[in-house]
């Protein structure tokens, strides 16, 4: 049965097409399906908005920091795939036109997606990344905070 | 780039009957998602887009539009075949 895991963070979403504000890096040994994406700002309510995405990558790129996937069953093991933060030094090779889901978002909105069970985003069992990239920012760049959650 | 609504941006959204996945702004759902059955994508229908989307016969679902998933080429394949290549270059480099 398949286990969940939280990815949480949060990152200035500075406009960016090659460096993501986070991304998700499966393993050889899983298939990484992400099923809820919830992202919001803690920064003074202002009316900024943004455009964001989620891309694939054949890397994982030079985070700035390492996100540990949180079980969401404390009885469950590490998770195998991995997280990486902004701000990425190198960015992952993304591949092209490989968008997943993209969204506009107001800043004073909470985003949430989700996915009914069997049609989450999935990841090969390969080291390959999943990237939220924030690709147009109408205003200023601000705090945003996020939760990834999938099951492998 | 300044929407009156938060919600402005999917007024012009389709609600699926079958669903996929759903977009929530502060706790209303303000459109439905559609996975294309062979990239895996989510996309959301929007009245009057224009974007030609293929339905696929064979995985019963339509497509994102793109024209590299009008080819019937279901996910689970391409899934397959990204591993089996990362297998085969690791085996290669001795990994």
């Amino acid at each position: 049965m398949a286990r969940n895991y939280s990815v949480d963070g949060n990152a200035t979403n500075t406009a960016s097409a090659t460096l993501p504000l986070v991304n998700l890096v499966s393993a050889t040994t899983v298939r990484p399906k992400v099923n809820d994406i919830l992202m919001g700002s803690d920064a003074a309510p202002a009316d900024n908005a943004a455009k964001y995405a989620l891309q694939r990558g054949t890397t994982a790129g030079t985070p700035g920091s390492s996100i540990t996937p949180q079980a969401i069953d404390p009885g469950d093991p590490a998770a195998l795939a991995s997280a990486g933060l902004a701000v990425f030094g190198a960015g992952p090779t993304l591949t092209a036109s490989a968008f997943l889901l993209q969204w506009a978002q107001n800043q004073r909105a909470t985003f949430r997606w989700f996915a009914i069970p069997g049609k989450e985003l999935v990841l090969p069992a390969a080291v390959n990344s999943l990237n939220l990239m924030s690709l147009v920012v109408g205003g200023s760049a601000v705090n945003m905070v996020f939760a990834i959650q999938y099951e492998e | 780039m300044t929407p009156l609504k938060a919600e402005a941006e999917y007024l012009d959204s389709i609600h699926e009957h079958k669903e996929h996945g759903a977009i929530v702004l502060d706790g209303v759902q303000v459109a439905s998602t559609k996975m294309c059955p062979h990239c895996g994508a989510h996309y959301i229908s929007r009245k009057g887009s224009g974007i030609k989307r293929t339905f696929c016969f064979r995985c019963g679902e339509s497509t994102c539009g793109k024209q590299e998933c009008e080819a019937c080429i279901p996910l689970e394949r391409w899934l397959e075949t990204v591993e089996r290549n990362w297998a085969k270059l690791n085996s290669s480099i001795g990994v």
